[in-house]
């Protein structure tokens, strides 16, 4: 269902004093926001971590898995727990007779008589902060090209002269991974592809316990979740902190000066981060293209940050095991990554 | 002494060539390179006369001092040559031991630890504790408690190291702890991954040593000593126990344990009903509220018990999965633990669970009976059963009847011409409704009449119904007679347009032709022949540039909306858009349209030129694009009644008007490659009818053929007779005829030889023959009801194979073997059972072939080739599994067959040399199929190098070997290639297969029967015929088979070769023009001798009479014998042309996204 509130109106030019200051808090913020969000589902906690780094490094993340495994829920609650206004969030299921209208808003008839192209985007996706595509790889390519636009550039074209987007946050679902090459560009869009899995095998008790609880509240109208750890503000400032970060240059006690990489990449987790990624290259064929290196890289050190406030650690290395491009993919990284870390 | 060296080259030359001699280049040196490359080495030995000769021949000079040269001690003067880079590949090292040198022993642990977590346990190691080097020469290093100082030292050595340890040592993780990985690159000398030395081969360590290379550093040699397996100390004792229990000494009683039926399973995949209460009535109101595909599913028989009547329900076996039934009054059962007799209610399962085969033992041993558990309410059940032989097909017993008389009017004679109803080849769908056998002749009107009076067993009584009044719809013949008119003018011109049209040489693409079609297409037009102007449009418009088509595609629009018919209270909704001047279809039009939920073809073929017509003007019509995703929506639904170039046209249009909508048209390509797949392209709704009827008109084609096979049959068993009947061989004569019959709809007929063949083998209780009958009346029974001839036989019958005795099941497997009916996909070998148990690998190769989830497919054989090891050793292996998986690509997707075909040339490339027939059959039919997916999908890259890859293997076949393996080749290549637009390529192919064979002689002047291998040359010839016959080259070809026929018939052959030679004669003969086929095809019922076989089976039938047979019946129900060759001809290059443009426009669609 498409919103039509308007949106609220917010600053993102905070300096880098500023943010300073208030990171710590920022930090701990972010963090009993996901650990409280985590209390509402069973064994999704991963992902809602998953969904706060992807938040926070303004990267998309997808979400994969079958029907009934909480992928619409998780969303949806993580956009009531940050407190979002209707005009902020636009949530919709694609098929593939889904007309750009649908996503980006109509084409205004009155201007295409006189020979504009424009769009009436109010209440779509290029007017919310936070975006939810369900079954996004069902759409068709005109939708496509609008999406790696509004992904890629953060911009959107309104009779040829590209607009800017206040879309910050998108999430994404599917049921399945087709493999046709025409959706490999968005795809690869998506740095990270999350499994939400059945729970039920192993925590069936757990899971009956909070279905009927949730059952309760839905049917209360109450929703105990909005708890206002943390805003969607929140997250894109932690996103301009660690900007500021990564073009920093810090200076070491021989005056020497040093990136962010050799300030808060350590040597020997960085030497294992390429370790993985070559060997799941040549062993399993994984394709990991330049783009999403650099991306990874990003997505690193938000968790880093996040979780520790420090260094990037073996752990942080984890996400790699979000790389799979198909469900063939997913399932092996799954074991594999950890396997290779030796954490399994 | 002092040497001065050019270069290190020379150095090397010096070394090999001998110059320096062996005592002196084995001693130790001090030696160093200057700035100007130039290598100096300085040694305590001294040289004569004549190796300084030879030295100085290679530049080498000899100066007193050496200056300016920073200087290092070598062992030995190899030691002075560097080590030199080498690729090497990971894939390589899977079985090869690396040596893992740890400068820093405490790295042991983890390296040791990390390799086991990756799953490789081929671990040994040694300790080393070491001397500090101080440099100079190699210094050995016992393994030994010197050096007490010196950090420990660890040698680990993997067999097949993960490449994620690799990395280690070629990453340098860990920086100066980083293992370093070495390869044995000659005995006991091993040298650093990644190098090599250029003197490798020449050296050796001495005895008792190890001898490890790194680049830029000395030498290091260690004593050889045994390496310890990590699991050496791994053994973990435990104390001795105190036994607590003893056998018990009393007999234990037999339990008795009552079954019940308990809640459990979903409550629905039901797959079986039985009506009770007013039976009758409940399936007189399914019958007539359901469709006739879902009552063709169905099968029926009725039963008494306590003179109540029951009727049980059941899907029949079929691969697709069961229709969702709603009986009213009916209870649901399905099977359960997969036996196919045996039905529970549905939502139950039996209590307690007992194994599959203990319930078989209780409830269902006797396969012939269906047997299902009646609940009685209180968890207790009653079993009940019906002899399988009493199900009967629903649907043969319906009938569907009109409520009014047919109101014949007087036809109209339009001044010059007729417009007729088009009509395709399809009498059978015209002809009178068969009754079943035994019904009454009397009928009353719209009700449905079940009997099954035929039920062999008289428990089962006859429920007499009223009887329905038949009123078949009148058949072609019956139709008013047109009168005889004079043609017109233009039909004149037509006829003498289509004429020079069929006259021209090349294929449909040739230009002169392509110049015909825009006046073949005015012409239809004028006449009103609305379907050939159409179909004559699409070709118009096929290939023409924008300017053209747009000047073209309103004709096409108009000529179709003619045919669109007025609906009850409407104008058609075409009128306006035809009458305006702006040539656009009104909203409200297209929305009458969208909204029609049963369209006629004419609305779609309408809709298809509008689009055409609107996506080539400069703005196009507000209207239609407001409304592109309703239309998609209803192009989609309703596509299959469009000829394929109309669907093509029409979505390939639509993506441009939806702004280029490149998904659109890769899933618009992808059900017209699966349409191509499994129908191909079909001459009623593809082809104009000049093409379509070219040759002899194929309705009389068809009739006549029916005609002549039913004759045929007679003549069959006559022959099988006079030849000698070797046990049942008439009655399995029948099932082919049957099933021939069943093909080309003569239902009736292939009824009567099924029924006839039922009883006769029946009559002895064999199991073999029971079996067969069933797998012949499955195939009969799926061609009476028009399905695709495919796919293994159902899961049943396998099972009861499974579990049939062995000699029996030899028995059926040896005629699944020979049987393309039976098993049209696969050849089954008969001696499987009798050899080494399948193993895993076998088991999921045969498994994939009966896989039908598109998803598993893919899971299956990706999972497949990831366990082959890699390089040449799995590439017989890989080819097999990537066999399987073309053979399934075009069903599943373009990606999947993508990356197929990218390992195919790769592993065909590492197959080891054909050293056997069955071998070099196997690679052609990999070759082929790889062949027919890369045409499929239009991946043009692959094409060629296979081919190639394919002539190569034929040129590389000589002498007998090569003519016993041409018959399969030809019959392998020439299938799939025809159909992708490679004539060139087929008639190279055709033409180095008649130069092996002949060896450069005439075919006439050749004595075949003194000719080594003479008669399977003969076979691979006939192959050759029906080539030719394929390209109309019909003199060749008949050439070919009028010498097979001398051969043949003189009868001087052995059993088996006069056998096979009949078969090949056979199945080339059907590729001939209709009558002389029919003729060729008689004669060998009437002429052949000697054909019988003593092969274990004769007890049985005779699989050599059986295999002529088939081979005469396949040949006259194949399409190219009933639609004609000249017509298939005609289809086969438009599929091409329809192939190629699909896969032009979606490159050019995903390059302009690009």
């Amino acid at each position: 269902m498409a919103k039509t509130e308007a949106p609220t109106l917010s600053r993102e030019d905070w300096s880098y004093e500023e943010l300073q200051a208030e990171a710590e808090e920022l930090r701990s913020r972010l963090n009993r926001f996901r650990l409280s969000l985590g209390r509402f589902f069973v064994q999704k906690q991963d992902l809602i971590d998953l969904m706060v780094v992807a938040a926070v490094a303004q990267e998309p993340l997808l979400i994969v898995g079958p029907p009934g495994t909480a992928k619409s829920d998780l969303v949806l609650k993580f956009k009531d727990a940050l407190g979002l206004g209707e005009g902020d969030y636009f949530e919709y299921m694609l098929t593939r007779f889904t007309e750009p209208s649908e996503i980006v808003g109509p084409i205004d008839i009155g201007k295409l008589r006189e020979g504009r192209y424009i769009r009436r985007e109010q209440g779509k996706l290029p007017t919310a902060r936070l975006g939810f595509l369900d079954e996004i790889f069902k759409s068709n390519s005109a939708i496509l090209n609008i999406l790696l636009t509004i992904i890629n550039e953060r911009k959107f074209y309104q009779d040829g002269v590209p607009m800017p987007v206040r879309l910050r946050v998108l999430f994404a679902a599917t049921n399945e991974i087709p493999e046709q090459a025409e959706l490999a560009a968005l795809k690869d869009r998506f740095c990270l592809k999350a499994e939400s899995r059945s729970v039920q095998d192993n925590y069936f008790t757990n899971l009956i316990d909070a279905g009927i609880q949730g059952e309760v509240y839905k049917g209360l109208a109450q929703k105990p979740w909005i708890e206002g750890h943390a805003t969607l503000d929140d997250m894109l400032k932690a996103n301009r902190y660690l900007t500021y970060q990564f073009g920093r240059r810090h200076r070491s006690g021989r005056s020497e000066e040093q990136n962010d990489r050799q300030m808060y990449f350590p040597a020997e987790v960085f030497d294992e981060f390429q370790r993985l990624v070559k060997t799941l290259i040549r062993e399993d064929h994984i394709f990991i293209s330049d783009r999403k290196l650099v991306k990874l890289y990003k997505l690193f050190r938000v968790r880093a940050w996040l979780f520790t406030g420090g260094t990037v650690s073996r752990d942080d290395l984890r996400l790699l095991a979000y790389l799979g491009e198909s469900h063939q993919e997913i399932e092996l990284l799954r074991d594999k990554v950890p396997m290779l870390l030796g954490e399994a | 002494m002092i040497l001065k060296f050019p270069d290190l080259k020379s150095l090397r030359l010096a070394l090999i060539s001998g110059a320096v001699p062996a005592t002196m280049s084995k001693a130790p040196a001090i030696a160093g390179v200057d700035d100007q490359h130039q290598c100096w080495v300085e040694t305590n030995a001294t040289l004569t006369r004549s190796n300084q000769t030879e030295l100085k021949r290679l530049l080498v000079s000899f100066p007193r001092s050496m200056s300016g040269v920073s200087r290092q001690e070598y062992g030995c003067w190899a030691e002075i040559l560097p080590l030199e880079k080498e690729p090497w590949h990971a894939d390589t090292l899977t079985q090869t031991p690396v040596l893992f040198d740890l400068s820093d022993g405490a790295e042991l642990a983890s390296l040791v630890i990390e390799t086991l977590r990756l799953g490789n346990d081929r671990q040994s190691y040694r300790w080393l504790e070491t001397l500090p080097w101080k440099g100079g020469a190699s210094a050995l290093l016992p393994e030994s408690k010197q050096g007490v100082d010196a950090p420990p030292r660890a040698l680990l050595r993997v067999v097949g190291p993960p490449y994620y340890t690799l990395l280690r040592a070629i990453d340098r993780i860990g920086g100066a702890k980083a293992p370093v990985a070495y390869i044995e690159k000659s005995p006991r000398v091993w040298v650093e991954l990644g190098y090599t030395h250029p003197l490798i081969q020449e050296i050796k360590a001495p005895p008792g040593k190890l001898l490890l290379l790194r680049p830029s550093c000395p030498w290091t040699m260690l004593a050889e000593a045994p390496f310890r397996d990590v699991y050496e100390t791994t053994e973990f004792l435990l104390p001795d126990g105190v036994v607590k229990f003893n056998d018990s000494k009393n007999q234990t009683p037999r339990i008795k344990v009552t079954l019940s039926l308990r809640a459990g399973g979903p409550p629905e995949g039901d797959e079986f009903w039985v009506l009770r209460d007013d039976p009758l009535e409940h399936l007189n109101h399914f019958v007539q509220n359901n469709t006739d595909e879902v009552l063709q599913r169905l099968s029926f028989a009725v039963g008494e018990r306590s003179g109540k009547k029951i009727i049980v329900v059941r899907v029949r076996p079929s691969k697709q999965p069961a229709p969702v039934v709603i009986l009213h009054g009916a209870i649901g059962y399905k099977p359960y633990l997969k036996l196919p007799n045996l039905f529970l209610p549905v939502g139950t399962k039996l209590y307690p669970p007992l194994r599959r085969d203990q319930v078989r033992k209780l409830l269902a041993e006797d396969t012939s009976q269906v047997v299902w558990l009646h609940p009685d309410g209180k968890g207790s059940f009653v079993p009940q059963t019906l002899p399988e032989d009493s199900f009967r097909p629903l649907f043969d017993w319906v009938y569907y009847v009109l409520d009014h008389d047919k109101e014949p009017l007087q036809h109209w004679v339009q001044a010059a011409q007729f417009v007729f109803e088009p009509f395709a080849s399809e009498e059978e769908a015209v002809a009178k409704p068969k009754r079943p056998p035994g019904s009454s002749e009397k009928a009353s009107r719209g009700r449905t009449r079940i009997n099954n009076s035929e039920g062999p067993d008289a428990r089962y009584q006859v429920i007499e119904e009223t009887i329905p009044t038949l009123e078949p719809t009148q058949t072609i013949e019956e139709m008013p007679v047109v009168l005889k008119v004079e043609p017109s003018l233009a039909q004149k011109q037509l006829k003498e347009l289509e004429e020079a049209f069929l006259a021209l040489e090349g294929g449909l693409d040739s230009a002169q032709r392509q110049e015909l079609w825009p006046r073949l297409a005015a012409l239809n037009t004028s006449l009103k022949n609305v379907d050939d102007a159409g179909i004559s449009w699409m070709n118009v418009l096929w290939e023409r540039d924008e300017a053209t088509a747009r000047a073209w595609a309103w004709s096409w629009f108009a000529v179709e909306a003619q045919a669109v018919q007025e609906r009850t209270t409407a104008q058609p909704w075409t009128k306006r858009a035809l009458e305006s001047k702006n040539r656009e279809l009104p909203g409200d039009d297209l929305d009458r349209l969208l909204n029609l939920s049963e369209p006629a073809t004419s609305d779609i073929r309408t809709l298809a030129a509008y689009l055409v017509h609107a996506c080539l003007q400069e703005v196009p019509s507000a209207s239609l694009v407001e409304r592109l995703g309703p239309i998609s929506r209803f192009l989609e639904t309703n596509e299959k009644l469009l000829p394929i170039r109309g669907m093509w046209l029409a979505w390939s249009h639509l993506a441009i008007l939806s702004r280029g909508d490149v998904l659109a048209v890769a899933r618009a390509r992808d059900r017209v490659l699966e349409r191509l797949y499994h129908t191909g392209m079909r001459p009623e709704q593809d082809l104009p009818s000049f093409l379509r009827f070219a040759g002899q008109p194929t309705s009389q084609r068809f009739r006549a053929v029916r005609q002549w096979l039913i004759g045929l049959s007679d003549l069959a068993q006559d022959w099988v007779t006079t030849t000698g009947t070797q046990g049942q061989t008439k009655a399995y004569v029948d099932l082919i005829f049957a099933f021939g019959l069943a093909r080309l709809g003569e239902s009736d007929e292939a009824r009567k030889r099924l029924a006839h063949a039922t009883i006769a083998l029946n009559e002895n209780d064999d199991a073999a023959h029971k079996a067969l009958l069933s797998a012949f009346d499955y195939r009969i029974r799926l061609a009476l009801d028009g399905k695709p001839h495919i796919g293994p036989l159902p899961a049943d019958q396998l099972n009861v194979l499974e579990n049939m005795e062995r000699l029996s099941r030899y028995v059926v497997d040896r005629l699944r073997k020979h049987s393309r009916i039976i098993e049209p996909d696969t050849v089954i070998n008969p001696y499987r059972h009798w050899g080494a148990r399948i193993n895993e690998f076998e088991r999921e190769l045969v498994e994939l072939a009966d896989e039908t989830d598109r998803n598993l497919i893919v899971n299956r054989v990706e999972n497949l080739l990831r366990d082959i090891p890699r390089g040449a050793k799995g590439a017989e292996q890989r080819m097999r599994v990537l066999k399987a998986g073309l053979e399934n690509a075009p069903r599943v997707n373009e990606e999947f067959a993508r990356r197929l075909l990218d390992n195919t040339i790769p592993t065909y490339d590492a197959l080891p040399e054909i050293k056997e027939v069955a071998v070099l059959v196997d690679q052609a039919s990999f070759l082929e199929k790889a062949l027919f997916t890369a045409g499929h999908f239009g991946r043009t890259e692959s094409l060629h190098p296979l081919v190639t890859r394919f002539k190569k293997m034929l040129e590389s076949q000589r002498g007998t070997q090569a003519i016993n393996a041409l018959e399969s080749l030809a019959s392998q290549c020439l299938r799939g290639l025809r159909r992708l637009g490679m004539r060139e390529e087929i008639d190279q192919i055709l033409r180095m297969m008649e130069t092996l064979i002949l060896e450069g002689q005439d075919v006439r002047s050749v004595d075949w029967k003194k000719r080594d291998n003479g008669p399977a040359a003969l076979r691979a010839l006939l192959q050759v015929a029906s080539g030719y016959y394929f390209f109309g080259k019909d003199a060749q070809a008949d050439q070919i088979l009028g010498v097979a026929r001398a051969v043949l018939f003189a009868a001087d052959l052995p059993q088996r070769e006069q056998t096979q030679l009949a078969v090949a004669y056979a199945r080339a003969a059907g590729q001939a023009q209709v009558e002389a086929a029919q003729k060729r095809l008689e004669e060998i019922f009437k002429s052949l001798k000697n054909v019988r076989d003593t092969y274990t089976t004769s007890t049985h039938f005779s699989v050599s009479q059986l295999d002529v047979v088939e081979a005469v019946v396949l040949a006259v129900v194949s399409d190219d014998f009933t639609v004609g060759t000249q017509a298939r001809r005609w289809l086969d290059d438009d599929e091409f042309l329809v192939r190629r443009r699909i896969h032009r426009d979606v490159r050019a669609a995903l390059e302009r996204e690009v």
